[in-house]
Order: structure tokens, then C-alpha cells, then sequence
């Protein structure tokens, strides 16, 4: 069965407080009163947005509201401050992965205003540079001396790879030739290998023989059978 | 809409983002390359409508594996042009592959080849936005499979958007353009033009040159995509002056030679002539240089980004890509070509 890469499903929130402060700081003598901190980072789960600057943020108990100053887009909701936290986070983060994969001419108005208010606070180009990008990769094992120790994309290109970039177990199984179906963690940047995610054995693709090749070249469709145009 | 013409170095690669995270490559850029499949993936592309290659050169078809392995199950149609190497390329063995193991079908598969009218290769009716396909014929295709010139039968694309037009015209031979031009019998206007054959000769003789910038096509603005270190002479400075007479606005992906000779000169334009460069592209942020130390790969306008809107087309940065240019230092080994300013000789 082919690969998908996994659908992300939220996971729980961290939203730093700044480095020289610690949750505790959050505090109020009364209980009417709203509670302050700043906050230096945004964190779920794995997904780590850099903010461009310290920013404000405000506890309202009576409401059970999490706020933050410079998003002013996003109230957080939740009985205690860790659970209004969590909530606003995951809204930022689920607006920010909404909004992040949309191209500019096709967000509305305000889609536009919340991207505004997003991308002014969190540096979305570092945050791009930083997280691995997922690819599904086809390849086989071209050297295992014991172990595998080298892979052959199926574009030819050759890359070495240590056993504990793999997240599978029965990887150092795999003998020489073995073919592959993988989703890969690669660097956005220098595009390098990071970590493969998930792997599975496939087994030794089909071939076409060359009386079948040839009637496949004879039955594909040409252009032709495409709607037709004009010169207008 | 958007369209990239992507800075892959010394090959081609447009990417027509129609949005909903789609995506049209025409062209994958260089043998092994990953570039075109890690700016597919940095931009969010989930789907693409098409994967056109124009023809079987490497620096056309080359980083097309890597996508097909990458888009597998995610690809609408592969559309290609039977060029005397096409059976031989890694592209059809990929492709076969592909149907073999039952992951294609019959239909996905489609040759580019026209007859008396253009096929729409892609269309979205409700936007009216369609991508035809001008050429080759099927003549031209057996003449160039005969001869064994993939270049005399590369496909040109023809995208429409409403009033406005962008031309790709991949690795075109003027041979092409004269059939194009008996049949469509006009001159073709567009907005952006991917100028054939990275700038460098398609044409026989200056009379040809100056008859399709004249009477065949005219283009508000063209991308030439060569790389700093090519060694065939890209762009030749008749095509730009051919364009730049007309009119047009021309961009290079990067700066060569043709420009400045002095090719070690050139580490201080990195990244890119205008700075930041905001695309991925081939030209690195970083010292590229060939064995014998010449510099390879500076962006000169980089990754060219144009938006198509409801009131016309923007060639992202254009004007001020023409000022940093105005602004380099003529010397007499570097002179724009793209630019009329006095050059010392």
C-alpha cells in the first residue's frame, strides 16, 4: 500500500515564558485581577515559531481568558491559565498552518488580516528554514557491510545513511538490493537527509517486456485526444 | 494565479501555481536535480494538475524522477514529447515503471503533438484559465526524431488567463515558429514570455531573429534562464538586443558572462544582483565555484516570480531589479545586456 505522510493532529501546547522568567511569575493577588507574563516562544509539540519579539501576555480569570498582545486576533479559553494557554496556542498554530501552505492571492481579506498579525509577530522564514520538509523517497539498499549504510534513490542519486537515522527497527534487516518505499525528514535548506520517518519494504517492482512496452507506446493517447484550442 | 520561472541553473523549470495547492510544472530542471521538488514542497503543493517536460534534454527532463517518486498517486496527467531519446530517458523508464506496477494508467500518459489546432492541456473553466499547447506537430515530431533534434520538437505552451498571456516556449526552434505562425496568422501577444533555448541560437540567421521578435511575438516581459558558468554562450546578446529592441522588459535567472566577462568577479553580487533574493533557486547564498575558481550559479533576478490578477499581470520586483542593474559598474568587461546604458568599450 503507498505511503501518506501522517495528518497532523493537535498535540499539546507550550508557550515559553521568557527565558528569565518562569511560570510561577504568573500571579495576582487578586483573583478579579488579569495575570501578566511575557512569553519569548511558541511551542507545539514539535513545531517551534520563533516570535520576533518578547511579547505581553494576560490571564483573565473571571472571563478564563488567554490573551497576548501583539496577536490580538486569537483569545484563548480555559478554566485555568494553562488550559486558556493551551487553547490559544493551538489556535494560533492551527490559523498559522492554515494560512502557511495558502498562496498569497488566495487568501480574502481576512485571511490577509490574520496572516498580517501572525507573520508580523512569528518569523515565518526562520520557522520555514528550521522544519525538516517530508517527502516519500523510492530506493534500495546499495551497500550493507554489515548493516545499511548506503541508499540508491530511484533518480540514481546515492546518499549514506547510519542506522540511527532510521525510525524503524527492522531496517538493519535490510540486505543489499532490498527495494523501499520511505517518507524522509530532509533539511529545507540544504535539502539533506535528516531522518527517515518511516519505511517499508516493497517488493521487486513489475517490469513492462518490450512487446508490452511497445503496445503501450502505440495505445497512449496523443494531444489529440485532448480538447482542442485555438489561436485566440 | 502565480508562475515561477525557477532559478535551476543551466536548464528549465515554470511552475503555474493555480492555487488550492496545485500545482503545473512544465520542465524539472537539471539531471538529479532536487530543487524543483524541494520548491514544490516549500510552497505547499500537494497536487499536480500536469508534469509537462518539453523534451528529453537533460536539462529539461532531469530532476523529473525525483518529483514522480515524490508525487506519486498525486499527479493528473504526464505529458511529454516522443523525441528520438525519449525512449532512453530515466523519465520513461520511471514512467513505465509506474504502469507496470499498476500505480498509472493508460490515460495519465498523454504526447504532446498538434495538428491543425492547439489542445488544451489544462484548463479551469469556471477562472478561465487554459494551457494549450501550440506545438509540435506531429510533422515536426518525426522530422526531429529523424534528424535526432529534440530541440526542433519541444513543445510551446501557451497559457491564458483571462486577457492576459504567458508564453513557454522551452527549447523552440524558429522552424517551429514560422508553422506557428502560418497557423495561427497573427502575431502572438502575452504578457511574459519564457524566452526559447535559455537565449542562446534557435534561429538561422538575424533575419529570423528579427522577424519572430517582430512579427511573430511580442512580450512585455521574457525570462531567460542560464546559468553564470554555461559554456554555449547563454544568452547571445542578438536575442536580447532582438527583444530588448521591441520593447520588451528582460530578466536573466542569473548573471553571466555575456554580461560579465570577468566571471571571478562576481562573488560580491551574492546572493543576487537585487538582494535579498526571496525564492529558493539554484543560485546559492554562498561562494559556488567551478574547479578552475570561476564563480557558477549568482542570481541575477533569480527565481522570477509573476502574479496574474483580475487587473493584470505583476512581474514581482521588476522595476527594481532594472535599478539594481542600472546600478552596476560598467567596466569593459561588464556590460548588462539587458539594459540600454552607455557601456565603456
Amino acid at each position: 500500500m503507498p505511503l501518506t505522510v501522517a495528518q497532523y493532529s493537535p498535540p499539546p501546547a507550550y508557550v515559553a515564558p521568557a527565558a528569565d522568567q518562569d511560570d510561577h511569575r504568573f500571579g495576582s493577588e487578586f483573583a478579579t485581577d488579569a495575570i501578566r507574563s511575557e512569553m519569548s516562544q511558541l511551542r507545539v509539540a514539535e513545531f517551534n515559531y520563533p516570535l520576533r519579539r518578547i511579547c505581553r501576555a494576560s490571564f483573565i480569570p473571571v472571563a478564563g481568558e488567554f490573551l497576548v498582545e501583539e496577536f490580538s486576533a486569537f483569545v484563548g479559553h480555559g478554566a485555568s491559565i494553562e488550559a486558556a494557554r493551551e487553547d490559544w496556542a493551538l489556535r494560533v498554530h492551527a490559523a498559522l498552518q492554515e494560512l502557511l501552505h495558502k498562496r498569497p492571492f488566495e487568501l480574502t481579506a481576512d485571511e490577509k488580516r490574520v496572516w498580517s498579525v501572525l507573520s508580523s509577530n512569528i518569523d515565518v522564514a526562520v520557522y520555514r528554514n528550521q522544519m525538516p520538509l517530508q517527502v516519500i523517497q523510492f530506493g534500495r539498499v546499495s551497500q550493507a557491510r554489515p548493516y545499511p549504510s548506503q541508499i540508491q534513490w530511484d533518480d540514481g542519486t546515492r546518499e549514506d545513511i547510519q542506522i540511527r537515522q532510521v525510525d524503524a527497527a527492522d531496517f538493519i534487516t535490510y540486505k543489499p538490493g532490498q527495494p523501499f518505499e520511505a517518507v524522509v525528514a530532509r533539511d529545507p535548506v540544504s535539502y539533506r537527509l535528516k531522518r527517515i520517518v518511516h519505511i517499508q519494504r516493497r517488493s521487486e517492482p513489475a517490469r513492462l517486456s518490450a512487446d508490452d512496452e511497445a503496445k503501450l507506446l502505440d495505445s497512449i493517447g496523443s494531444s489529440k485526444t485532448l480538447p482542442a484550442g485555438d489561436w485566440e | 494565479m502565480e508562475i515561477f520561472f525557477l532559478d535551476v541553473g543551466q536548464g528549465t523549470c515554470q511552475v503555474i501555481m493555480p492555487g488550492q495547492r496545485k500545482a503545473i510544472v512544465i520542465d524539472c530542471g537539471l539531471q538529479n536535480d532536487k530543487l524543483v521538488l524541494q520548491f514544490l514542497q516549500r510552497t505547499g503543493v500537494e497536487y499536480l494538475e500536469r508534469l509537462i517536460v518539453s523534451h528529453s534534454h537533460d536539462d529539461h527532463i532531469g530532476g523529473a524522477v525525483s518529483i514522480m517518486g515524490a508525487y506519486q498517486g498525486r499527479v493528473g496527467k504526464y505529458c511529454f514529447v516522443q523525441d528520438h531519446m525519449f525512449l532512453r530517458s530515466a523519465f520513461w523508464t520511471r514512467l513505465k515503471d509506474l504502469y507496470a506496477n499498476k500505480r498509472i494508467t493508460r490515460d495519465q500518459m498523454v504526447s504532446l503533438e498538434v495538428e491543425d489546432k492547439p489542445q488544451v492541456v489544462w484548463q479551469d473553466e469556471s477562472r478561465s484559465i487554459r494551457l494549450q499547447t501550440f506545438s509540435p506537430s506531429a510533422v515536426e515530431n518525426l522530422m526531429a526524431q529523424d534528424g535526432e533534434k529534440p530541440n526542433a520538437t519541444s513543445a510551446v505552451l501557451f497559457l491564458q488567463s483571462g486577457a492576459n498571456r504567458v508564453i513557454f516556449a522551452t527549447d523552440s526552434e524558429a522552424s517551429q515558429w514560422k508553422e506557428i505562425h502560418r497557423a495561427s496568422g497573427r502575431k502572438l501577444k502575452c504578457d511574459v514570455l519564457a524566452v526559447p533555448h535559455h537565449g542562446g541560437r534557435m534561429h538561422s540567421s538575424k533575419r529570423d531573429l528579427k522577424w519572430l521578435y517582430e512579427d511573430v511575438l511580442s512580450a512585455t516581459t521574457a525570462v531567460v534562464s542560464a546559468s553564470t558558468s554555461n559554456t554555449h554562450g547563454h544568452p547571445r546578446s542578438d536575442v536580447i538586443e532582438a527583444m530588448t529592441a521591441s520593447g520588451t522588459n528582460v530578466l536573466c535567472t542569473q548573471i553571466t558572462r555575456r554580461c560579465n566577462g570577468n566571471v571571478r568577479d562576481l562573488e560580491h553580487l551574492r546572493p543576487g544582483v537585487l538582494r535579498p533574493q526571496t525564492h529558493l533557486g539554484r543560485s546559492s547564498a554562498v561562494g559556488d565555484l567551478t574547479d578552475s575558481g570561476h564563480s557558477r550559479n549568482v542570481a541575477c533576478a533569480g527565481t522570477v516570480r509573476v502574479e496574474i490578477t483580475a487587473t493584470g499581470v505583476i512581474v514581482e520586483r521588476l522595476a527594481d531589479h532594472q535599478r539594481a542593474v542600472d546600478r552596476l559598474p560598467r567596466t569593459a568587461t561588464a556590460c548588462p545586456l539587458c539594459r540600454v546604458a552607455p557601456c565603456v568599450k
